[in-house]
């Protein structure tokens, strides 16, 4: 499980440096501090897979914060969803298996995919949602 | 030929069979949950069904390219003449269905959901969950596929049998299928495995309508509004998800425990520590007192969460918009469209908290246990709707808000809740049979709540009460019911000692034949 969750955590906020720094700074997708954003937040979600091993709910906590805020600032699309899911899901897993001493917890690709499979939809209906919700603060 | 010689042998054992999914060494546990929520997030849209009312209101108009509705005829003004207007819009072909006509398929889906959950959760415990997910898969999918034809050809009969009859039965199958085996899986977090699971139940409405907008637009054309063909659609999607996570079900060797983890402390007297058979669990009043809970937790927040939009316009009129002298009877077009927004937007926010409130509430449950956890849901949910005709009245929008949300969340969390609460109560071996009957709770709540608020809204509504103090006595009722909750969760004591199976009851299902062969 936190193997799991650190590649996760990694290929994410890798994945959404790139997208950060070529689309979103050099690209000159945004301007400001959204621009900072784009590759700060990627690079949270990197420390907090890298310290997965040694501090699961930090790590967790710090992968969430990045996939939220890439998601804020990149949006919700087909290429960002990509970092945003992966890093989302690295962070919950790491959160989830916080104090977990189970069996059969190594390296293991399949609960990566399974949770990726349900992970997808779910983050792109929260999305969706929040948006909506967002209409109350307007 | 014993079941181990069966299984060992290969023969007789089929792909679907209990015995075909006992886990080996070394299986994952996290493999399990994602194919919980698989088949959750898939029925889950029976939330969001309401996406299709408006396009199918206006089938038969589009297809003659008027693009307006066509009204079945009748009385619309009285509730039995809406009664004959749908029993005409059955089988017409001619004119359009209503909201009301739609409206039943909501019936529907509870009282199947419900009734199926309590018939065939015995079934599920023999057969095992692997086969109850692929049957739920059959019947919801296959009910998609009736109504797609049933719209096709403009039968209303044919979209309450598909989705609302046979899917409802799949709806069933599909809630209660992962959750003995989640618990049995996660002894040591039993309240965070079926909260996972529960919580795809809430959030599947959030995948299931915006992709059904999506599908709609991309198959509607000038003569059609594309519901069908979103149907099917969302039928064969939602059957690869829903095979993908009934083959994706695994029951543990008995006896499996995490590595490292010992069962609680033997004098916490809240958690059984043998089985109560599924045909004496209903006997006991333990079984009665959570069925009392569930329903009156749903009750009080079913009701609202029904009509929150409507809820929150009328109370806060104007304000919605920054216009707050504005009242809700006084909005004009523009204005009710922009108040509609932002109630689209509580709604939102609603579901959020209440999909949110799953996970933390039942995962909270294994530090504090599950009646403290209920007791929470109570003693906040008297606070926030006895603060709710204060709040309005000092037009605390903001706040408003978050009490409701907070009650959003305490809703799903008590759906979350409960079936650790019966696997602490009754054990395990039965647990997922014993939370389909408990799921008449639900059906029950279903129209109870919506008929309190409903009932309270119009009549007030009738005796001439301002609309922005409408609502102040049906928080008061909804206090009541909790109040009502909170002491009949008092009352919850440990299940007596020879309501318990003795060691060695033969009633244990088949799971327990430690030599099955194991699967992948």
């Amino acid at each position: 499980m936190s193997i799991a969750a650190m590649i996760l955590g990694l290929i994410g906020s890798i994945f959404g440096l790139g997208m950060g720094l070529f689309g979103y700074v050099l690209g000159g997708a945004t301007a400001g501090l959204l621009s900072l954003a784009a590759v700060i937040l990627p690079l949270v979600g990197i420390i907090g897979a890298s310290m997965e091993r040694a501090n699961r709910p930090v790590a967790g906590i710090l992968m969430v914060v990045s996939a939220l805020g890439m998601a804020y600032a990149f949006g919700f699309g087909f290429w960002s969803s990509v970092p945003i899911v992966l890093t989302g899901v690295g962070g919950i897993l790491a959160l989830v298996g916080f104090g977990s001493d189970d069996s059969g917890e190594a390296i293991d690709p399949k609960v990566a995919y399974a949770w990726t499979a349900v992970g997808v939809p779910i983050v792109w209906g929260v999305w969706v949602t929040v948006q909506n919700a967002a209409k109350i603060f307007q | 030929m014993s079941a181990y010689e069966t299984a060992a042998g290969g023969h007789g054992v089929g792909l679907l069979d209990r015995q075909r999914i006992i886990a080996g060494p070394g299986f994952n546990r996290w493999l399990v949950p994602p194919a919980a929520l698989a088949i959750h997030l898939c029925i889950g849209m029976a939330y969001g069904f309401s996406v299709f009312w408006v396009p199918l209101g206006r089938a038969v108009g589009a297809a003659s390219g008027t693009g307006k509705p066509i009204a079945c005829p009748g009385d619309a003004t009285t509730f039995f003449g809406k009664v004959g207007i749908t029993a005409h819009a059955l089988f017409a072909t001619d004119c359009d269905w209503t909201q009301f006509d739609l409206g039943w398929m909501y019936t529907l889906f509870f009282v199947f959901l419900g009734g199926s959950a309590a018939i065939w959760g015995g079934w599920l415990e023999r057969e095992g969950p692997r086969k109850a997910g692929v049957v739920a898969a059959l019947c919801w999918c296959g009910g998609l596929l009736i109504s797609a034809f049933g719209v096709s050809v403009h039968q209303l009969w044919m979209m309450w049998l598909g989705s609302g009859v046979i899917g409802g039965i799949g709806l069933g199958l599909g809630y209660i299928s992962p959750v003995s085996t989640l618990i049995k899986w996660f002894p040591d977090r039993r309240g965070m495995a079926t909260g996972m699971a529960i919580m795809g139940f809430g959030g599947g409405a959030m995948i299931g309508s915006p992709l059904a907008n999506i599908l709609m637009n991309l198959f509607k054309t000038p003569t059609s509004v594309g519901v069908w063909q979103t149907f099917v659609a969302m039928a064969a999607i939602y059957f690869v998800f829903m095979m993908g996570g009934a083959f994706g079900y695994r029951l543990p060797q008995p006896g499996w425990r995490p590595q490292g983890w010992t069962p609680p402390d033997r004098n916490n007297v809240m958690i059984a520590r043998g089985n109560v058979h599924l045909k004496d669990a209903h006997k006991t009043p333990q079984f009665w007192l959570i069925w009392i809970v569930l329903c009156l937790n749903v009750s009080a927040g079913i009701g609202i969460i029904g009509a929150a939009s409507p809820m929150l316009q009328e109370t806060f009129g104007g304000q919605l918009f920054g216009e707050p002298g504005v009242q809700f009877t006084q909005f004009t077009d523009a204005q009710r469209a922009l108040a509609a927004a932002v109630g689209a937007g509580f709604v939102g926010l609603f579901s959020l908290f209440n999909i949110g409130g799953r996970f933390f509430w039942a995962s909270l449950s294994d530090a504090i246990g599950r009646k403290n956890t209920y007791y929470c849901f109570f003693v906040i949910g008297v606070v926030c709707y006895a603060l709710a005709p204060t709040l309005a009245h000092l037009h605390f929008l903001a706040l408003f808000a978050v009490s409701f949300c907070i009650i959003a969340s305490m809703y799903g969390g008590g759906f979350a809740t409960v079936p650790a609460y019966l696997a602490d109560m009754f054990g395990t071996q039965f647990v997922g049979a014993i939370h389909g009957r408990l799921l008449t709770a639900w059906s029950t709540a279903g129209i109870l709540g919506p008929v309190i608020v409903n009932y309270l809204h119009d009549s007030r509504i009738a005796a001439g009460i301002p609309r922005n103090h409408v609502y102040r006595q049906i928080f008061y009722v909804l206090t009541a019911l909790l109040v009502l909750g909170f002491i009949a969760n008092l009352l919850i004591v440990p299940v007596a000692r020879k309501w318990f199976m003795k060691e060695e009851d033969p009633a244990t299902p088949v799971s327990g034949q430690a030599a099955a062969r194991p699967a992948a």
